[in-house]
């Protein structure tokens, strides 16, 4: 079972380097997304900006750290969302899928590598990330123990989405505008610019039940702010509680969609 | 025991509807594309699924995969019910069924040998010297560190059934094996069916080609519509036709009436018409009845009728083919 | 040569209108795709611009462009990146899924001119954008407010000559997809970067000089500025009549060096032969 994650793992890893735009994807987009926000922050400023005008704004007075822990995060969950749903709709379109399928290796184990790969991959490129930010931004990451906990804290649920949606993808045979609706609800949001504050009242209630609302304030409060494990205990417990629905939901989504693949016949391309 | 076994097989698909979800009506209706399907392969044996396209043998065999539930009956792989059991039946089965397109391209030849032996649970310390060794048996060893978008249809296809042979499985199920290869791919590949079955591996591999049932298999299940209409060893299936039962014209022009001129020859049963290699060619027209070499004269004025001169007339030896139009009364290919 | 035009046009036409048909069979595609997410992607700027707000005006902004309004100056925006959307994405991403499906080929051994059928295919994104924004423009105006001062019939014409650049550097993009066949990431990338250069979102003062320069070298930049120079009468980088100037030399040039380059390209793949290769 651990061999076949492995094994999955250590395939996608390689295909991932295959690929050219590999570099596009991990230097130039962390880096490239977060600028065009910053100028518009810098414009909203004015020409006779303070650190203090940022800090009414938007609670920090670094508002490149501020939005760059907004915009990877959403970055992360985007791509794990194209990543893992658009993954196992290609294999089915391509017909590795079935391949894998035929195999005696527990196809949950399968899935799971392909979580694990794609958890190495960004982990791997939010390093890149941040090594960037230092030179570009000058970011200067404040408490870096207890943001690398609340990044971990992110993991479960990010995945379990992962997950739940490369079932759901596989069955509705369609990625696109899933992608679009979900991370649509998250830019929308959770804050990825802005400090949820502005939102208009209601909106802020459904804000703060969303998963990402809470790992974007968690990590603004202790990567930028520089609080500590305490000030965000509330924030990794909802993470946490979040992962283990999503996990959940997803092994039971892929198990409903492999029985029915297997009854419809739709392993395959159809 | 069998290797295989297929008790009344059935499976019945969702019609394909080309409506969004959310603008059909009522209950999907339902399509039948395998019905009643029975078979056993014994141990050892090649056994061929011969039908025309659309027949349900990629139906069958993937319900024997796994990868498929049947809507009733069952199957068996070395006594494992293929919904009960499915692992231990993946673990006794190797499988080729979407061919070149279920590598992955970005992926060596080597690199994907690799990885599957993981999936297949090819014991750690095995894993090298198992891929080297079907690398060099398929003729790969040299290509194997190039990606597989690079090689040929008939590498992929060698790279496919190396794959199926990784865990050294029972069984093999190769799905129209060679379908979009070359002539000369195709008959190294059937080489290699061959080369495995010597090794006494169980075969079951579907075909439309009848020359490839006929080659390699020792015996034949014929399917058409969802059905098996006749199951024997190919010797048996076309001794059902007696000598002089086939008679083939190699006609030249001729109309449309060809064919029902031909079928009221008293004795003749059934009539199929190939399509000329060029416009003025001869065509081919194959004729089946009984005692047909009393009725050639009447065969030929029955052509002339219909516009058609008679070039040449073989009594032959009935191929599957024939078998086939002499059951279902239709021409095997399309 | 009028019957290459005329003909050229009606291929053009032809595959517009076909995409049209297969696009609307989807109709929750085009609400989601056309109208939902350009809505979306307003929603990180605008409460930015809200966190930044005094009584609904940005003094920052202002004393940079001399209006405070920052949801209107965000949509008139938001307006010159659909069209570099639309453009950029028809172009490209229609060519990358003809190559895979294996048609490409085909549809270039077809007497009708390359660039016919590439228009083609993003003059359906183009009628598709204009409608959609028209729907889009209604709600956001509806959602976050818009309002105009000045002439909008004469800001359309300033969109007529930053169309044909684009589709000048639409031709670059297309040949570049040829060469790398990655389209997706290529396309996205040099989308997201026009319109951040072009100040989509701000005014192209606050870039560092260096990368104000390469922002002044697109016509874009002169679109979204004179736009909102006619539209909401701030403060324009030159007088709007020198930029419509400048907005239409920079197009010619780019259509001129866009076409040549996808022909460059275009040689050179059929001397390897990789058109046909995924
Ligand atoms: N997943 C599916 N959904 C609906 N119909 C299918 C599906 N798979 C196959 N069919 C239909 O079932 C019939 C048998 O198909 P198949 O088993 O592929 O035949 P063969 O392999 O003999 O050509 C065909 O009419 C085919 O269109
Ligand atoms: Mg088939």
């Amino acid at each position: 079972m651990l061999r076949a994650v492995a094994a999955v793992a250590r395939r996608e890893l390689v295909i991932f380097g295959r690929y050219p735009s590999w570099f596009i994807g991990t230097v130039i987009w962390p880096v490239l997304f977060p600028a065009a926000y910053v100028f518009s922050i810098r414009a909203l400023a004015g020409p006779a900006a303070t650190p203090q005008t940022y800090a009414d704004a938007l609670g920090v007075s670094d508002y490149a750290g501020f939005l760059i822990v907004g915009t990877t995060l959403w970055m992360w969950v985007n791509i794990t969302l194209w990543s893992m749903g658009g993954a196992l709709r290609q294999e089915q379109l391509g017909g590795t899928l079935e391949a894998n399928w035929l195999t005696p290796a527990p196809r949950l184990a399968v899935l799971a590598g392909d979580a694990v790969a794609n958890g190495a991959i960004a982990l791997l490129q939010m390093g890149v990330s941040v090594a960037l930010f230092v030179i570009v931004y000058g970011f200067h990451v404040r408490s870096p123990l207890a943001s690398l906990a609340v990044l971990l804290a992110n993991f479960p649920w990010v995945y379990g989405l992962g997950l739940l949606f490369a079932s759901l993808v596989v069955w509705a045979k369609e990625v696109n505008g899933m992608v679009q609706l979900v991370r649509g609800v998250f830019l929308v949001l959770c804050g990825m610019t802005y400090p949820v504050a502005v939102l208009p009242h209601w909106l802020q209630g459904v804000s703060w039940v969303l998963p990402l609302t809470h790992g974007i304030e968690a990590l603004r409060r202790t990567a930028v702010a520089g609080a500590s494990w305490g000030a965000v205990g509330g924030d990794l417990a909802w993470l946490l509680g979040w992962g283990a629905a999503l996990l959940l939901a997803g092994v039971a989504a892929f198990r409903w969609t492999d029985r029915r693949m297997r009854r419809l016949g739709s392993v395959g391309t159809y | 025991m069998h290797a295989i076994v297929a008790e009344h097989l059935r499976k019945e698909y969702p019609k394909r509807s080309a409506q969004p979800l959310w603008r059909r009506r009522g209950p999907a209706e339902r399509f039948t594309a395998v019905e009643d399907v029975s078979f056993e392969v014994r141990a050892g044996e090649v056994f061929g699924l011969l039908g025309p396209n659309g027949a349900g043998k990629t139906t069958t065999i993937r319900m024997i995969a796994t990868l498929l539930e049947p809507s009733a009956g069952r199957a068996l792989v070395a006594g494992f019910d293929t919904v009960r059991q499915p692992a231990e039946v993946r673990r006794r089965l190797g499988a080729v069924l979407a061919g070149e397109r279920s590598l992955y391209w970005k992926l060596t030849g080597r690199e994907n040998l690799q990885y599957f032996a993981v999936l297949y649970d090819v014991p750690a310390s095995r894993v090298r010297a198992r891929v080297e060794e079907l690398l060099q048996r398929f003729d790969l060893a040299a290509r194997a560190d190039e990606l597989v978008e690079r090689y040929s249809t008939g590498m992929k296809q060698r790279l496919s059934i190396a794959r199926a042979l990784l865990a050294d499985p029972p069984v093999l199920l190769l799905d129209e094996p060679t379908l979009g290869l070359d002539p000369q791919s195709a008959r190294n590949l059937r080489e290699i069916i061959r080369e495995i079955a010597a090794e006494g591996r169980t075969v079951l591999l579907t075909t439309h080609y009848m020359e490839e049932a006929d080659q390699l298999s020792d015996r034949i299940a014929i399917m058409d519509k969802g059905r098996i209409v006749a199951l024997d060893t190919p010797e048996r299936l076309k001794a059902r036709l007696d000598q002089e039962a086939v008679v083939r014209l190699w006609l030249t022009g001729g109309d449309g009436r060809l064919r029902e001129s031909l079928l009221a020859v008293p004795g003749v049963t059934a009539v199929q018409v190939d399509d000329a290699p060029a416009p003025d060619d001869p065509r081919r027209v194959t004729v089946q009845g009984a005692e047909l070499r009393g009725a050639l004269p009447s065969l030929v004025a029955a052509a002339a009728a219909a516009g058609a001169r008679t070039d040449r007339v073989e009594i032959d030896e009935p191929t599957l083919e024939d078998v086939f139009l002499h059951l279902t009364g239709r021409a095997l290919r399309d | 040569m009028i019957g290459k035009w005329s003909h050229a046009l009606r291929v053009a036409g032809a595959v517009a209108a076909q995409r049209w048909r297969q696009s609307l069979r989807y109709p929750m595609n085009f609400v989601l795709n056309g109208v939902v997410q350009p809505l979306s992607w307003l929603a990180p700027v605008y409460f930015l611009g809200r966190a930044f707000a005094v009584d609904g005006r940005v003094p920052g902004l202002a004393a940079y462009t001399g209006s405070g309004d920052f949801t209107s100056f965000f949509l008139s925006g938001a307006i010159v990146a659909g069209l570099v959307g639309s453009v950029l994405w028809g172009m490209g991403f229609a060519l990358k899924q003809q190559m895979d499906q294996g048609v490409l080929e085909a549809n270039w051994l077809t007497p009708s001119s390359r660039f016919a059928q590439l228009v083609g295919v993003s003059l359906f994104d183009l009628t598709y954008t204009v409608v959609q924004f028209a729907i889009t423009l209604g709600l956001a105006a509806a959602l976050f407010g818009f309002h105009p001062t000045g002439s909008f019939w004469l800001a359309l014409g300033f969109l007529v000559p930053v169309i044909a650049g684009l589709y000048g550097f639409g031709f670059a993009l297309a040949g570049a997809v040829l060469l790398m066949r990655d389209a997706n990431m290529l396309i996205d990338t040099s989308n997201f970067i026009v319109n951040v250069l072009s100040g989509e979102n701000f005014p192209v003062k606050v870039l560092p000089p260096a990368l104000l320069a390469i922002s002044l070298a697109l016509p874009t930049t002169y679109a979204m500025d004179g736009l909102r120079g006619l539209l909401l009468g701030t403060r324009t980088l030159w007088p709007v009549t020198w930029e419509f100037a400048a907005l239409c030399v920079l197009a010619a040039w780019l259509i001129v060096l866009g076409r040549w380059s996808f022909l460059a390209v275009e040689r050179f793949c059929r001397r390897r032969g990789t058109l046909a290769l995924r």
